[in-house]
C-alpha cells in the first residue's frame, strides 16, 4: 500500500451543493466553508489514516494517507504541534476527536495546546472530560491544572495539582505546579516544600529553580534564594529565565548591600569617585570597552558583599571587589548611557562623588 | 530484470494469436508509462515502449498487451478502430467548447479525449481481465492505479480546470470519476471518490459503470462500450468505427 499522501484541490465554486442536507444547501460564506468541511470529513471519519480537509475561501484541499502504515491523526496532529502548526495540530486533533471522542492522547494534546494560546474554556472542558474517563492519568490532572492557573481559578488549579502529586508523587512537574500555586495563593512554607522535591526530580529544568528563588525571596530567605537563582543562571544564562534569575540577584545584592552599609554607603561613593576621576578625559570608547567588560562578567553576578577583591579585569590592571566593579560599571554607563539600568541603585553615591570629583576639578 | 511469467505469458499470447513477435523496449522520450503499437502491414512487430524505471512495469506491459489481446482475438473482419473524419473532428470540437482555441491544439484535445474514452472504457474490461485471471499481479496493479488515481486528481485543481472549456473539462472529468468510483469500490476505499461526488459527478459516472454492466464483456461490444460512453459525455458525433487498418 502507498505510503505517499494523497492529496486533491477543487475549487469552492465547483462544490455541488446538493451532496449537502436541504437544509445546508443555502448557505453562505463561512457557514457554507463549514459545512462543506464537515461533510468531506464525513467521509474520512470511518477510515483509520489521518485526514484533513480545508475549506478556504476559494478551494477545497483535501489530504489523507492511508491506513496500514501510516500515523493515526492523533499522531499526525500531535506531529504538527510539535512544529508550532498550532492550527493544523489543532484541527487534526479535534477531527481524531470526531471519529473517537475517548481518545486520551487526542483529548490532552489538544487541551494543552488550547490552553497554551488561551483558549482556556475550552481546554479546561476538554481536560475536565479527560480526567473524567481516566482519573487515574496524573498528567492530566497537570495540564488541567495548569488551564485553570491561567483561568485565574486558583482554588481549581490547587486541587488539580494536588490531584497530580497523590497520583505521582515522583512527577517533577505535578510537584513543580503544585507548589508554584501554593506560592501564589500563600501557601509559602508548603510551596517551598514542593519545590524543593521538583528540583530533585528535575534538577536541569530552570523553572522550578526559579520558582523556588522566587518563593524563598518571598518568605524572605535571601540567602536560599540567591542560591537557587544562580542555578536558574547555570542551566538558562542566555534564557529568559536567566535575565530574570540576574535581575533578581542584583536585587537581593542591594538589599543586601544597603542593609550591611545602613543605607548610604561611603565605601561605594569612593569606588564611584575613584571611577570619575579613572575615565575624565577618556575617550569614549575606551569607557565603553570598560564598562562592558564588567557589564559582562556580571551577567552572573557580582558578590557585592564581599569584601575580598577576588575580580580582575583585561581592560584595567588589578585586582577588584564585586562592589568596586559595580561601582566603575555605574559610572561607565552614566557616561556612555545614562539611561541603562544596571540593577542596582547607586544613584545617590554617584551624586555625592559627582559632587566631590566637581569640587576637586574646580580646585585643580 | 526479467518479466514475471505473467506478463511473459501475455507476450506470447499476442504473438500467437497475431502472428507477429511483441518486441519489448524502453523508450525515454514517451510521456506516459507505456504505449503500445500493434503491428499493421509490413510492420514485422507489434512495439510496446515503456518509460525507464516505471513502477509496476509487469502490470502495464500486460495491461497495455490486453487491448491488443482483444483486437486480435476477434476475426479480422471484425476488428473496429475509432476514426474521425474532418466533420467528425469539428463536431467534436464544437461539442468541446474549443472552436475558439488554435486549429491544431482544439483537434489535438479531441483526439486525446477520444483516446481517454476509448482506454478508459476497454481498459476496465483489460483490468478486469488482469484482476480476475491474474492475481499474481494484483499487487502491481493496485500500485498503478492508485498513481493513476492521484495524477486523475491533480487534473481537478482549479487553476488547470479553468485553462480549458467547461464541456471538455467535463467529460473528462466524468471518465475519471467513473474510474474513480470503480476502484475506490474494488480497492475498498471511498475516499478516492468524494472529490468527484463533491463536484456532482457521481450520476454520469455511474452512466458509465452501467454500460459496462448492462453490455457483456467480450471484445465484439467493444465498439458498442465505446459508443455508450461517447453518448455521455458528449463526444458520439466525434468519430466513428471503420474496420482495424492493416496498414
Amino acid at each position: 500500500m502507498s505510503e505517499a499522501p494523497h492529496e486533491v484541490h477543487f475549487a469552492l465554486a465547483e462544490f455541488d451543493r446538493s451532496q449537502l442536507p436541504p437544509a445546508q444547501r443555502n448557505l453562505q460564506g463561512d457557514a457554507f466553508r463549514e459545512a462543506v468541511r464537515e461533510h468531506l470529513s464525513e467521509d474520512f471519519l470511518t477510515h483509520q489514516g489521518a485526514a484533513e480537509v480545508i475549506v478556504t475561501q476559494d478551494r477545497i484541499t483535501i489530504r489523507w494517507t492511508d491506513s496500514a502504515k501510516t500515523k493515526s491523526l492523533t499522531e499526525v496532529g500531535i506531529g504538527f504541534l510539535k512544529q508550532g502548526d498550532h492550527d493544523k495540530g489543532a484541527g487534526m486533533l479535534r477531527h481524531a476527536l470526531e471519529r473517537q471522542p475517548d481518545d486520551h492522547d487526542a483529548l490532552l494534546n489538544l487541551g494543552m495546546a488550547l490552553s497554551d494560546r488561551g483558549e482556556l474554556d475550552e481546554a479546561v472542558e476538554l481536560l475536565r472530560r479527560l480526567v473524567t474517563l481516566d482519573p487515574s492519568h496524573a498528567r492530566s490532572w497537570v495540564a488541567l491544572g495548569v488551564a485553570h492557573s491561567r483561568g485565574k481559578r486558583q482554588e481549581e488549579a490547587l486541587q488539580a495539582f494536588r490531584k497530580a502529586v497523590a497520583l505521582a508523587p515522583q512527577d517533577g512537574y505535578a510537584r513543580m505546579n503544585l507548589g508554584a500555586a501554593l506560592s501564589q495563593t500563600g501557601g509559602l512554607v508548603e510551596a517551598i516544600d514542593h519545590l524543593r522535591k521538583a528540583t530533585d526530580l528535575l534538577p536541569a529544568n530552570p523553572q522550578p529553580w526559579f520558582n523556588l528563588a522566587v518563593t524563598c525571596e518571598e518568605t524572605g530567605d535571601f540567602i536560599q534564594a540567591d542560591q537557587a537563582y544562580q542555578e536558574v543562571l547555570r542551566l538558562d544564562q542566555a534564557g529568559a529565565l536567566g535575565q530574570r534569575a540576574e535581575q533578581a540577584r542584583s536585587r537581593i545584592a542591594e538589599r543586601n548591600f544597603r542593609k550591611s552599609g545602613g543605607g548610604f554607603r561611603g565605601d561605594a561613593v569612593a569606588y564611584c569617585l575613584g571611577a570619575l576621576e579613572r575615565f575624565e578625559g577618556m575617550p569614549r570608547a575606551e569607557v565603553q570597552k570598560i564598562t562592558f567588560e564588567i557589564a559582562m562578567l556580571g551577567s552572573r553576578g557580582l558578590d557585592v558583599n564581599h569584601p575580598g577583591e577576588q575580580y580582575t579585569l583585561r581592560s584595567i590592571p588589578g585586582k577588584f571587589s564585586g562592589l568596586h566593579l559595580l561601582c566603575i560599571e555605574y559610572v561607565g554607563f552614566q557616561i556612555i548611557d545614562p539611561k541603562v539600568d544596571i540593577g542596582f541603585d547607586l544613584s545617590a553615591e554617584f551624586a555625592a562623588a559627582r559632587r566631590m570629583h566637581e569640587g576637586d576639578s574646580k580646585r585643580r | 530484470m526479467p518479466l514475471h511469467p505473467a506478463a511473459q505469458q501475455m507476450i506470447r499470447k499476442v504473438e500467437e494469436l497475431s502472428g507477429k513477435p511483441v518486441h519489448v523496449m524502453e523508450d525515454p522520450q514517451i510521456k506516459v508509462m507505456a504505449v503500445a503499437t500493434p503491428a499493421r502491414g509490413a510492420a514485422p512487430a507489434h512495439f510496446l515502449r515503456y518509460r525507464p524505471g516505471v513502477e509496476s512495469l509487469d502490470y502495464v506491459i500486460v495491461y497495455q498487451l490486453g487491448f491488443v489481446e482483444r483486437q486480435f482475438s476477434l476475426p479480422p473482419e471484425m476488428r473496429m478502430e475509432v476514426v474521425a473524419s474532418p466533420d467528425e473532428q469539428r463536431s467534436g470540437i464544437e461539442a468541446m467548447g474549443l472552436q475558439d482555441f488554435p486549429q491544431d491544439f482544439a483537434k489535438a484535445m479531441v483526439g486525446n479525449l477520444v483516446t481517454q474514452l476509448r482506454t478508459y472504457s476497454i481498459g476496465c474490461r483489460v483490468d478486469d481481465m488482469i484482476r480476475n485471471d491474474m492475481p499474481e499481479l494484483r499487487t502491481q496493479q493496485e500500485e498503478s492505479i492508485r498513481t493513476q488515481l492521484a495524477e486523475n486528481n491533480r487534473a481537478l485543481a482549479p487553476e488547470i480546470r479553468e485553462k480549458f472549456p467547461k464541456p471538455l473539462v467535463d467529460a473528462n472529468t466524468v471518465m475519471n470519476a467513473a474510474f474513480a468510483l470503480r476502484w475506490s469500490e474494488r480497492l475498498q476505499d471511498p475516499r478516492h471518490a468524494v472529490a468527484y461526488r463533491a463536484l456532482g459527478c457521481e450520476a454520469k459516472a455511474r452512466e458509465l459503470l452501467n454500460a459496462l454492466a448492462d453490455l457483456p464483456a467480450g471484445p465484439e461490444h467493444d465498439p458498442d462500450l465505446i459508443a455508450r460512453w461517447a453518448e455521455v459525455v458528449g463526444l458520439r458525433e466525434a468519430f466513428h468505427f471503420a474496420p482495424h487498418s492493416q496498414f
